[in-house]
């Protein structure tokens, strides 16, 4: 019975498991590949300890790999989401991450359930989800105030933190911000069937010192230096994001808001044609992505969309329209014909208000995908979902996160909102080495089938957000300043 | 079925439509024969594949994997889910009903349950298979790992170090 090709060849399990007798039987590639594989992977890991042939056929990939298709077969490719916030009971010591169903006309995203709850993870304003998508599986968080990395996986509640890592530079000193001269990301190589995660920063103990430094979730072994070097300058040029991973490359935006006009032509060139650096995770090497110089001025921030490297171009302040730009080269990187293309061209001047007003605030916007119907949703750090259909140029609220919960302080450097995909993938690939540090995480998996309240009559706003006619006034006075400095 | 174009799922289409009343025969491993219509047997891809190839249709199938209680059973999913149409909201409606009856009887005795799992799966009847593994799934769901030992006849066999291994997985601790 094959509603995919591996389910018909499983591996042979390592030992031949006794039965009793007299007790009716199904053979194991049938259990495995068709009923532990309908099994929500919250129960999974308990599964694992029935006897030696799961707990081995539940940690492959084989069987992450028969559970995935298995999900496309049935899924209805409606796209889901991960959002958190503190959780309404366990004080504010607790993060809860819930999941939703969207639907891009805004029907159907009527209920949201409890993924996991954290006991000891403060959700409030410096709890950071750093993966838009989980990597095969795989999340990363960070926890700003205790510089803690945690990789878990949402679905099992399983995960690790990270071993203690050289602090990064401040832009400045006697700043206190949130903003460091440091990135992370969590990326995946098919070929070694291991998570790494990479930290670009310049050390704080050393100025200057700009270091890559690679973590294996597999082998561990504590961080060590990436084979590549890092190009000089690239880590002052890092907002604190995460970067982008993609068929297995890493790739930053650099940002230049805190250079000045020399710095920034001497860092990136003049016209500044290296504004996105790579990495490879296989090779440890660093690249730039040539990007054509009109783009490579206006790149706000990168993101992945279907698949593809999107740079997000945020224009609100000069022509209310942000853009969004594809790069085909992600799949073969040194493929000459890699190109960029404008995605689409979200026209704020012509839209409806109030959601005119909605889009042009001082908003982050991160593209998450297209939905089946075809728009492309958008996700953004007021903590709601946008569905864009580019036909219409019309833009559709398909979620927000104030109808279930409480919504903390938009987060400093990144959005509550991710897309999720429910996943068996083992932290560290099953092998758990003894002696692993850091602090355990207080996971509770949530009883599937736990449905959110959806909350009546919540404001839709959280009080710090700008009023719309401030956004209009700064607005108008920079285009008084262009005005000025033209003339 | 495989068709290549248009033209050809129209010329099976038509095909079928003409053998509807065909009447093809089933036998259990105990030689039982059952007398199904050819929309009930093509349920199953296995007996579908072999129709489609110019198969003996008059000669009828032997089933040696099936007993007759099993397959009498596998028949009475094939003729509602075969025989009845599921255009509308409420013929889909009978037929998640019917499902649903069905499995919450199969599912009062575990050791028949296995028994149509695997002739489902033996006869490529999906939407059985996938009414059948659903079932077990939802039941292993809640079960500690001791009740599932029980209820599949599975030995402990973990060593010392896999149990330290749990120990340390064991994120509720």
């Amino acid at each position: 019975m094959a509603e995919s090709e591996e389910a018909s060849t499983p591996p042979r399990p390592p030992c031949k498991r006794p039965r009793h007798a007299d007790h009716p039987v199904l053979p194991d590639d049938l259990v495995v590949g068709h009923i532990l594989a309908r099994v929500p992977a919250a129960a999974i890991v308990r599964l694992r300890a029935v006897c030696r042939a799961w707990r081995a056929a539940l940690t492959s990939d084989h069987f992450v790999r028969v559970r995935r298709a298995l999900r496309t077969a049935t899924d209805d490719g409606r796209p889901e989401i991960v959002f958190f916030a503190p959780a309404a009971a366990g004080g504010s010591a607790t993060a809860a991450f819930y999941t939703c169903k969207l639907a891009s006309d805004g029907s159907g995203s009527s209920a949201a359930r409890e993924l996991v709850t954290v006991g000891n993870l403060p959700a409030e304003d410096d709890l950071v989800v750093l993966t838009t998508k989980p990597c095969n599986g795989l999340t990363l968080l960070f926890q700003a105030s205790s510089s803690e990395y945690y990789v878990c996986n949402l679905s099992t509640g399983e995960h690790v933190s990270l071993p203690p890592y050289a602090a990064a530079a401040k832009p400045d000193p006697y700043d206190d911000g949130a903003y460091v001269r440091s990135s992370t990301g969590l990326g995946f190589g098919p070929a070694a069937g291991e998570h790494k995660v990479v930290r670009l920063y310049e050390e704080e103990k050393e100025r200057g010192q700009e270091r890559c430094e690679m973590y294996s979730l597999v082998s561990g072994g504590g961080w060590r230096p990436s084979a590549g070097r890092v190009p000089p300058g690239v880590t002052r040029c890092l907002e604190g994001r995460s970067p982008v991973f993609l068929d297995g490359c890493f790739y930053w935006h650099m940002d230049t808001a805190r250079l000045g006009a020399v710095e920034a032509s001497i860092l990136l060139g003049s016209p500044p044609v290296r504004v996105i650096l790579s990495l490879s995770l296989a090779t440890e090497q660093f690249g730039w992505i040539p990007t054509p110089e009109e783009l490579a001025r206006e790149v706000s921030h990168l993101a992945e969309l279907d698949g593809s490297l999107c740079a997000v171009v945020d224009l609100r302040l000069v022509a209310e329209e942000y853009e969004l730009w594809t790069w085909s080269g992600a799949a073969a990187p040194s493929s000459p014909s890699a190109s960029w293309s404008r995605r689409c061209r979200i026209s704020l001047t012509s839209l409806e208000r109030p959601m005119r007003d909605e889009l042009g605030l001082g908003l982050r916007v991160l593209p998450l995908c297209t939905s089946p119907d075809g728009k492309v949703l958008l996700a953004t750090s007021r903590h709601k979902v946008y569905a864009y259909d580019a036909g219409s140029n019309r833009v559709d609220t398909v979620f927000s996160m104030h109808h279930w919960v409480d919504v903390p302080v938009e987060p400093a450097l990144m959005l509550n909102i991710a897309l999720h995909e429910e996943s068996v993938v083992a932290v560290g690939g099953g092998r758990r080495r003894r002696g692993d540090v850091g602090r355990r995480l207080k996971m509770e998996v949530g009883k599937s089938g736990v449905v959110v309240g959806k909350r009546a009559g919540r404001l839709d706003r959280h009080p710090s957000d700008p009023k719309p006619e401030a956004f209009q006034m700064m607005k108008r006075m920079i285009g008084l300043a262009q005005i000025l400095f033209h003339n | 079925m495989a068709t290549g174009s248009g033209a050809a799922a129209a010329a099976a289409d038509a095909e079928e439509k003409e053998s509807g009343s065909r009447m093809i025969t089933l036998t259990s491993n105990e030689g039982k024969a059952f007398v199904v219509t050819e929309a009930s047997a093509r349920q199953s891809a296995t007996i579908r594949s072999m129709v489609d190839d110019g198969g003996c249709v008059d000669k009828g199938f032997p089933l040696p994997n099936v007993d007759s209680k099993t397959l009498a059973r596998v028949i009475q999913y094939c003729d509602e889910h075969g025989n009845k149409e599921a255009h509308t909201v409420d013929e889909r409606a009978a037929l998640a009903k019917f499902d649903k009856d069905f499995i919450a009887e199969l599912d009062a005795d575990k050791a028949f349950l296995y028994d149509v799992t695997m002739a489902a799966n033996y006869l490529h009847i999906q939407g059985l298979f996938a009414l059948t593994t659903q079932c077990i799934a939802d039941t292993i769901k809640g079960k500690t790992p001791e009740e599932i030992r029980t209820a599949f006849g599975i030995e402990y066999d973990l060593t010392a170090q896999d149990e330290e291994e749990i120990k340390e997985e064991d994120t509720h601790a």
